[in-house]
């Protein structure tokens, strides 16, 4: 069975004004189809770093990476994006809906890019997934935060990708919020069967994957 | 205002400059394009002021038209001081076997009485360049006309009945501005050759004047009045140096007007930068406003900290824009000083400079102070709610009301300081309802984007959902965009049209050749010789001829003509001397509009039809009686009909203000002139079989002259266009601040979409085509209120034929459109510049 991602002695180093800083230092690290893996470890270590090279949405300095049997490296930004399209999904800290488009739109929005057929009534099932079928025409700014978080998701998992990265879904709500978009986030990942890769603070978050690694200092654990 | 305020003010600023570059750049254009076009005009004014004396030529100058002084007229001047006298005629120079019209100055020994005349390539001397030296007259010459006869200094040429020798290049006369020859050969010769000649007799066409240097003692209004006590206000026209450069300072005044009103339209246009800029450096202070206000700081020193920082930053760019503005006079003349023909007095003068100032920062106040309002109105509950929910807040009546204030003193400073308050009144209703409709455009096309985007799919829903969501682009560039497109495009519309007209219509329905001087006796002569070079002389499409008269108005409806009470706009019929013509037969182009045309066989007293809009201009109607002075003799004919004149079309006695009926003037028996239509090659036939008959008759060529005059204009449209594209500029500058704007704004939207896996090309299109909609939504409206305004000036104004500038409008479209797209895939590009990765973890 291929897996859906697999990393082979990825490295990332950045230059700055001290000199080159080594992101991350020879990691090795692989999931298997509808897994889910929690990434966790201090700030600074790397685990935003590695999902940023492993979703292709940055080149590394060295190593491999191959995501849903696909290598990524050298391949040009554009290839890149084509990998992604509709099998790869993101959802960020600070959500980042599309403050121009209703919520409907938002999750329509990577569907299309996609050339999904079924556009409107799987934007329309994801958000009722999320219990948010009344807010269809609510813009970004007329939403809660938890709200908006459940938007994400639902534009996230509404291609059913084969693969979803998420960057600290719960680090801007209330903990009583952010365990309701966990619980949609692993439960749809589960139902439509992703691979879902969490990086978080929050171990009691991380306990819920079928695996945590944990990340310190650029190398993986 | 607390000193809290200025602490605040004062720490915000050290800061720096940095993301204010847009206001500074939109108040310093505008400020710099008001100043420059004072400055210059003052430039120009004061430098025709100081050289009017040698513009006139002396203290006084008297003119005639068809006559030289009489012996009691000469008498009077003569005793007046220093004398010079001149005449000015056309005649026709040969060269072997070229003949061509020659544009005549013919002067006495004394002339000039100031200044001095400069010639080249031969002798120094005026005097000797032109005396009568072994049986041949000198004479002076214009480059021009070495170039077109193909002839040099010392060559012989015959300019009309005088024999001259070529002594010298005429490079420049104290009493003319520019280059000699400009528009066609010129020569300067010595008035005895011509008197000698018997060519300055009465009744032929030139014109002759005194300039007169007063002795000590006398003043020239004294003299004005003891001139016109003692041979009345008909005889002699008489000029004093106030009255040089009349026309030129009437120039110079609408020229300062256009480009002020330009330079206001650049301040509103870049006022939407200022109000984008002010909205947006606020946007970034709501926190900081908000804890302030938390700590315990009231709102007014809130206010005023921000007042002070923006008032300050709009200093800075006002005087920026001032200094460079009184910088323009010696930019110009270092760059083209000598390519102007106007004298000019450098320097730096205060009052332009201080009125550019006061719009300036007027029009600061105008855009700066709602957004300055908003902020003073930030709740501290700002702190705990995100940037959307706390962008909508409404502009407080206080600072909306000041707004209005600037905005109404702004108007009252222009109107106010203008020499045609009328016109800038006019000019700023224009451009405020235009503007006003400019933003209801913008707001329409958010709207109708936002509804197109509900049918769209796709990253064009994204493009229409972005122009037609929050934060859209269309309410800030269509009005910045629109407003400079619509004087472009109102610019270029106007001049492709006039230059359609000089180059096409006008060569397609003005005659080819124009014949004046044609003796009364020789017209059956010249007929024949014109019909045995195969014009058509019995087709009136093809030839007219007629007598030809200069006369003055000198009474209307039985009194002294009163020029004061003529409506300045027809005040041509009566200002010096009126070319005037009679016929038995109605020319077939003329429409009557009033009364009815004599028999054909008319003989009793002198009948008049008179242009329609010259009558109404002058206050006569049918029935009615006008004086006119011919040859020194008064006349008086009765209104018999008002017609209709279509200037453009070919004919000579349609084309005259007032025709008047045959008999009385026919014992006068007048030059006549004539104009034909022919082929180019007929045209040097017809010159030379004239030559040998009638060699007097004076030919003029009308091809040259028209394409003379289209490359005049189109030097004159290019200033004007650039002129008017300051205010383009200032709608670029907004341009330039959106694209900044959200090249920042959108670097989150972009990464989201890289991660969606959108590929790069569409990215880009998204933006190119999200800019594009709106400065193209701008530009469509622009150049249809640019086209629809031209209309009636092209119509109206300049009487020309209207030919739809689709050249122009599409080009300014295209332009706009071009340049948005580019600027869009440019913001496109700039928030592609990050890893998305990055960009959304700092998100």
């Amino acid at each position: 069975m291929t897996q859906a991602l697999r990393l082979d002695n990825v490295s990332l180093t950045l230059s700055a004004v001290s000199g080159p800083v080594d992101i991350l230092k020879g990691v090795d690290f692989s999931a298997d189809p509808g897994e889910s893996v929690a990434i966790v470890g201090p700030s600074g270590s790397g685990k935003s770093s590695l999902i940023a090279i492993a979703a292709g949405l940055e080149q590394s300095s060295g190593g491999e990476v191959y995501l849903l049997g696909e290598q990524l490296n050298g391949k040009s930004e554009d290839a890149l994006a084509k990998i992604r399209r509709g099998r790869v999904s993101m959802v960020f800290q600070s959500f980042h809906l599309l403050p121009t488009m209703t919520a409907f739109d938002n999750v329509r929005a990577p569907l299309e890019i996609a050339g999904l057929d079924r556009v409107d009534e799987r934007a329309g099932d994801a958000l009722a997934a999320v219990g948010l079928s009344d807010r269809l025409k609510h813009y970004p700014g007329q939403l809660s935060g938890g709200e908006r978080q459940r938007v994400a998701v639902a534009r996230a998992l509404a291609s059913d990708p084969q693969i979803v990265f998420a960057d600290e879904p719960t680090g801007n709500l209330d903990a009583k919020t952010g365990e309701g978009v966990a619980d949609l986030l692993f439960a749809i990942a589960k139902e439509r069967g992703a691979t879902l890769i969490l990086v978080t603070h929050d171990l009691k978050l991380a306990d819920r994957a079928d695996r945590t690694a944990v990340m310190n200092d650029g190398t993986l654990s | 205002m607390k000193r809290v305020s200025w602490r605040i003010a004062a720490r915000e600023l050290a800061g720096g400059l940095r993301g204010f570059w847009i206001y500074l750049a939109c108040l310093a254009l505008g400020a710099a394009a008001i100043a420059a076009a004072g400055s210059v005009t003052e430039v120009f004014t004061r430098g025709l002021d100081s050289q009017a004396r040698t513009l006139l030529g002396g203290d006084l100058m008297f003119t005639a038209a068809q006559r030289r002084a009489d012996a009691e007229e000469r008498a009077f001047v003569e005793s007046l001081g220093e004398v010079t006298e001149t005449a000015g005629v056309d005649l026709m120079g040969a060269a072997g076997a070229l003949r061509r019209q020659v544009d005549v100055r013919a002067v006495d020994s004394n002339y000039p009485l100031i200044g001095a005349v400069t010639l080249s390539g031969g002798e120094d001397d005026l005097q000797n360049a032109l005396a009568l030296r072994d049986g041949k007259w000198g004479a002076a010459v214009s480059q021009s006309l070495l170039d077109q006869f193909g002839v040099e200094v010392g060559d012989s040429i015959e300019i009309g009945p005088v024999r001259a020798e070529i002594r010298a290049r005429l490079d420049a006369e104290p009493d003319r501005l520019g280059t000699p020859g400009g528009f066609g050969p010129q020569a300067l010769i010595h008035l005895d050759g011509l008197v000698e000649a018997g060519r300055l007799t009465p009744g032929q066409l030139f014109r002759s004047g005194f300039r007169v240097a007063l002795a000590p003692g006398q003043s020239a209004d004294a003299v004005k009045g003891r001139f016109e006590e003692e041979f009345g206000e008909s005889s002699l026209s008489l000029r004093g140096p106030e009255d040089a450069v009349d026309g030129l300072q009437e120039v110079l005044e609408t020229f300062n007007n256009f480009l002020a009103i330009i330079g206001i339209a650049s301040l509103v246009a870049g006022g939407v930068g200022v109000a984008q800029a002010t909205s947006s450096f606020l946007a970034t202070r709501i926190e900081s406003i908000a804890a302030l206000k938390a700590l315990g700081a009231d709102a007014g020193t809130v206010r005023d900290a921000y007042l002070l920082q923006l008032g300050a930053l709009a200093a800075i760019g006002t005087l920026a824009g001032v200094a460079l503005g009184a910088a323009a006079p010696f930019a110009l003349a270092a760059f083209a000083g000598d390519r102007i023909p106007l004298p000019q007095a450098l320097g730096v003068y205060p009052v332009p400079l201080a009125r550019a100032a006061a719009l300036g920062m007027l029009a600061a106040a105008v855009f700066a102070l709602p957004a300055i309002g908003r902020a003073r109105a930030t709740r501290p509950a700002a702190l705990f709610r995100s940037t959307s929910e706390r962008s909508g807040a409404k502009t407080p009546w206080l600072e909306r009301s000041a707004a209005l204030a600037a905005a109404a003193l702004l108007a009252a400073v222009a109107i106010l300081s203008s020499s045609q308050p009328g016109l800038t009144l006019a000019l700023l209703l224009g451009a405020v309802a235009a503007w006003g409709l400019f933003i209801a455009v913008g707001h329409g096309v958010r709207l109708a984007a936002g509804v197109a985007a509900r049918g769209a799919t796709g990253l064009r829903r994204l493009t229409l959902a972005n122009l037609g969501g929050p934060g859209s682009l269309a309410p800030t560039i269509v009005p910045a965009l629109g407003l400079g497109l619509a004087l472009l495009t109102l610019v270029t519309s106007v001049q492709a049209n006039l230059v359609r007209q000089l180059t096409v219509t006008a060569a397609a329905s003005a005659p080819s050749l124009v014949f004046t001087q044609i003796p009364n006796d020789g017209a059956q002569t010249f007929d024949q010789v014109l019909a045995a070079e195969g014009v058509d002389i019995e087709d009136p499409d093809m030839f007219r001829r007629a007598p030809f008269l200069l006369a003055r108005v000198v009474a209307l409806k039985g009194e002294p003509l009163d020029v004061s009470e003529v409506a300045p706009s027809e005040r041509w019929v009566v200002d010096g001397e009126t070319s005037l013509t009679y016929l038995a037969k109605q020319p077939p182009e003329a429409e009557l509009t009033e009364g009815a045309w004599w028999a054909e066989d008319y003989r009793g007293p002198l009948l008049v039809s008179v242009e329609a809009e010259a009558a109404r201009g002058i206050g006569v109607g049918v029935g009615d009686t006008i004086g006119f002075r011919v040859f020194g003799r008064d006349v008086t004919a009765e209104v018999a009909s008002l017609r209709k004149v279509d200037w453009g079309t070919f004919g000579i006695g349609s084309n005259t203000a007032f025709v008047l009926s045959p008999g009385e003037l026919e014992a006068a028996r007048p030059y006549h002139v004539a104009i034909a239509r022919t082929s180019i090659e007929a045209e040097e036939r017809i010159i030379n079989a004239l030559g040998a008959d009638l060699p007097d008759v004076v030919v003029f060529q009308t091809r040259p002259a028209l394409a003379t005059a289209a490359r005049l204009f189109g030097n004159v449209a290019v200033a004007v266009n650039a002129a008017a594209g300051i205010v383009t500029v200032a709608g670029l500058l907004v341009l330039l601040g959106a694209f900044a704007a959200m090249a920042r704004k959108r670097r989150s939207e972009a990464a989201l979409l890289k991660t969606f896996g959108a590929p790069r090309g569409s990215v880009l299109a998204l933006y190119a085509g999200e800019f594009a909609l709106a400065g193209g939504a701008g530009a469509v409206l622009g150049a249809a209120l640019g086209v629809g305004a031209a209309y009636p000036i092209v119509v109206q104004i300049f009487e020309a034929e209207w030919s739809f500038p689709w050249r122009e409008a599409l080009g300014v479209i295209g332009l706009a459109v071009g340049v948005s797209a580019l600027g869009g895939a440019g913001v496109g590009a700039a928030t592609m510049a990050h890893p998305p990765m990055r960009v959304l973890r700092s998100g």
